[in-house]
């Protein structure tokens, strides 16, 4: 990887996107002032005219959640933990996956035999219910043992982190493979360089730039892992309980403790065919996340293998 | 005393079930400040023997039998980390392409000073001094230059004397150039082996040339072995090689190189085509491939001392099972 990688346009305005998306929710604080729940709207004459979710048309510019906040805000306010929770994610599989895949790889023909099959089938199992079936016993134990917000984060990011590694483990082999094949490192082998210094010194840089891209990849991997969660409930750091209705229709409601995007999925859920907007517009944060990303991946892609992308070198 | 005996080498590649015999049962000796010319087709088992002395056969071949004696000591005995110490420091190679040998995103200095740091040869603080004197050696005029620029910045002969400079750099005893300049242009050889047979008579190192061209052979070689289908079919010093070659194989080869005295509408090839039929299971170069009879015969073939130090692979008189070429 080098520094003309950021000459890349696509590449350029993805991260100015995510960047402003993160300056914008780290300084909430100093560039906003959280409006008031509005749960009741009322004309003139004080008669009640309508009651929470408002569109965006009723209440500016996004409309309100069931609860009366503002979109907007809680939008701005959970991008930071929505975007740099799925990085960190994305991050720790990739360094973790890297890591073992130099062991794996080296010590390949001893491992092969034990870990390949379970490797293999872990690939096909939508990781999505194989994150739901071990998160959600994480909700109950939060309620039960009493456990805090950030030992239940913690653990749904290892679990999270550990769901994608077989993944990425068997493409990192594959791609070591690839390059271990290759002249140069049997020429650097013949001068007498130990296995180690060769994956440090030459394979691992010469995937830098594979790295990069498969680690944006990954948090639209996991943007999509989180969202998916949110209408299954599971949120990140887990979730508030309210009691709402009446005694004739009390139901319970589950929102996000961070205030992560998936969880505003996850609890306006319910509104999907009345107020739609209530979904949407998260949805659209996590698209518009999403896309950046992909303007970052087809910038690193041009940057790789500019002449086959149609780009110049 | 030898510095490399190999003796009755044979190596084989798994490809799935089957297993195929690339050297079989080769033997040989390089001398101190010697220079052997391994010297074949492609697909002869010359890179083979050489990946094999260096222990760096790919991952589905072995060495099935027979021994490497290096300084005495069998290197096939020797553990991973003991062949690390070997490779770059007593026994360093060059390989054919330096286009791909090099690697793309390291710069030319920090690739050469390589094999010193394994090896803890030099001081960190005097590698790049080393490295500049190393590029001098090779004949770069401008080594600080070259020291910080990367391999897609050099040329073919450039490359090729990074290449070498980073093989040299440990000042091994037996240094292996496995076509060092089949990628080269003509000009670009003649510079190329130059350098290596200076250094070669300067270190007194010895070498095991692999190629397939006679004229570098007759230049730079003092013994020749010539290989053909993983066997070494002729072995002698250059002169009697170049002025009594005994083998069909070896004289095939001799008579392929066009001759500026006597010029010729079409290139002389190796006549003996049933040794191009992977099927064929007789006997290559045997008198009947040159004729019409439709006989085959098996029999095994060994290297005969036809005169002192020239040997020859000739069938034993025991003939195998004979077949019609029908039936092959």
């Amino acid at each position: 990887m080098n520094w003309k990688l950021f000459k890349q346009p696509q590449l350029l305005i993805g991260m100015l996107i995510i960047l402003t998306l993160l300056f914008l929710s780290f300084g909430f604080q100093s560039f906003f002032t959280m409006p008031e729940e509005v749960k009741y709207l009322y004309d003139e004459d004080g008669s009640m005219i309508g009651v929470a979710p408002f569109t965006p048309t009723e209440v500016p510019p996004f409309g309100t959640d069931k609860f009366g906040r503002s979109l907007f805000h809680l939008i701005l306010k959970g991008a930071k933990y929505t975007i740099l929770i799925a990085f960190g994610i994305a991050i720790l599989r990739v360094a973790a996956a890297g890591i073992l895949a130099v062991f794996y790889h080296h010590y390949y023909n001893k491992l092969r035999t034990v870990l390949e099959d379970i490797i293999e089938s872990t690939l096909f199992i939508p990781s999505s219910i194989l994150a739901f079936i071990l998160l959600a016993p994480l909700t109950v134990h939060q309620v039960q043992q009493d456990r805090g917000f950030t030992e239940i984060l913690t653990i749904q990011c290892i679990l999270l982190v550990l769901i994608g590694i077989p993944q990425l483990l068997s493409t990192f082999t594959k791609d070591m493979a690839k390059i271990a094949e290759k002249e140069y490192i049997i020429s650097i082998q013949s001068l007498g360089a130990k296995p180690f210094y060769v994956y440090w010194k030459h394979i691992l840089p010469e995937m830098a730039s594979r790295f990069v891209l498969v680690t944006a990849q990954q948090i639209i991997q996991v943007l999509i892992l989180l969202a998916h969660l949110g209408v299954l409930l599971i949120f990140l750091g887990g979730r508030s309980t309210f009691t709402v209705g009446d005694i004739f229709n009390e139901h319970e409601v589950f929102t996000t403790k961070t205030g992560e995007w998936a969880g505003l999925i996850g609890h306006n859920f319910q509104e999907i065919m009345l107020k739609p907007h209530t979904l949407l517009i998260p949805l659209a944060f996590f698209s518009l996340t999403i896309f950046s990303l992909n303007l970052v991946i087809n910038g690193i892609q041009n940057h790789i293998q500019p002449t086959s992308r149609g780009g110049r070198k | 005393m030898e510095l490399l005996d190999v003796r009755n080498l044979r190596v084989t590649f798994q490809s799935g079930k089957e297993e195929m015999e690339a050297v079989q049962d080769i033997s040989f000796t390089v001398k101190k400040g010697e220079t052997v010319a391994l010297i074949g087709e492609s697909g002869s088992g010359k890179s083979v023997t050489s990946l094999a002395i260096m222990g760096l056969l790919p991952e589905n071949g072995r060495v099935k039998d027979g021994s490497i004696l290096f300084k005495g000591g069998d290197l096939l005995q020797r553990s991973k980390k003991e062949m690390q110490q070997i490779r770059g420091k007593e026994i360093s190679m060059i390989f054919q392409d330096a286009m791909v040998s090099l690697n793309p995103s390291m710069k030319i200095g920090k690739q050469i000073t390589e094999g010193l740091k394994y090896h803890k040869i030099t001081e960190r603080r005097n590698l790049k001094q080393e490295a500049l004197r190393l590029l001098s050696v090779v004949g770069f005029t401008n080594p600080s230059t070259v020291y910080h620029q990367y391999p897609g910045q050099l040329s073919g002969g450039m490359k090729q004397r990074a290449l070498i400079a980073m093989a040299i750099s440990c000042e091994p005893e037996l240094l292996i150039a496995d076509e060092p300049t089949t990628a080269l242009d003509v000009t670009i050889q003649k510079q190329i082996l130059e350098l290596m047979n200076e250094y070669k008579i300067k270190t007194e190192t010895s070498m095991l040339l692999i190629t397939h061209d006679f004229g570098v052979v007759s230049e730079y070689a003092d013994r020749v072995l010539v290989m053909f289908g993983g066997k070494i079919v002729e072995a002698a010093d250059v002169f009697t090689i170049f002025n009594r070659p005994i083998h069909s194989y070896t004289r095939g080869l001799m008579n392929s190189i066009p001759r500026i005295e006597s010029p010729q509408d079409y290139l002389t090839t190796i006549r003996d085509s049933a040794v191009e039929n992977p099927f064929y299971k007789g006997r290559a170069f045997a008198p009947e491939t040159y004729s019409l009879e439709l006989k085959t015969y098996y029999s095994e073939s060994e290297l005969v001392e036809v005169e002192p130090g020239h040997y020859v692979r000739f069938f034993t008189e025991k003939e195998g099972v004979t077949q019609t070429w029908q039936n092959l």
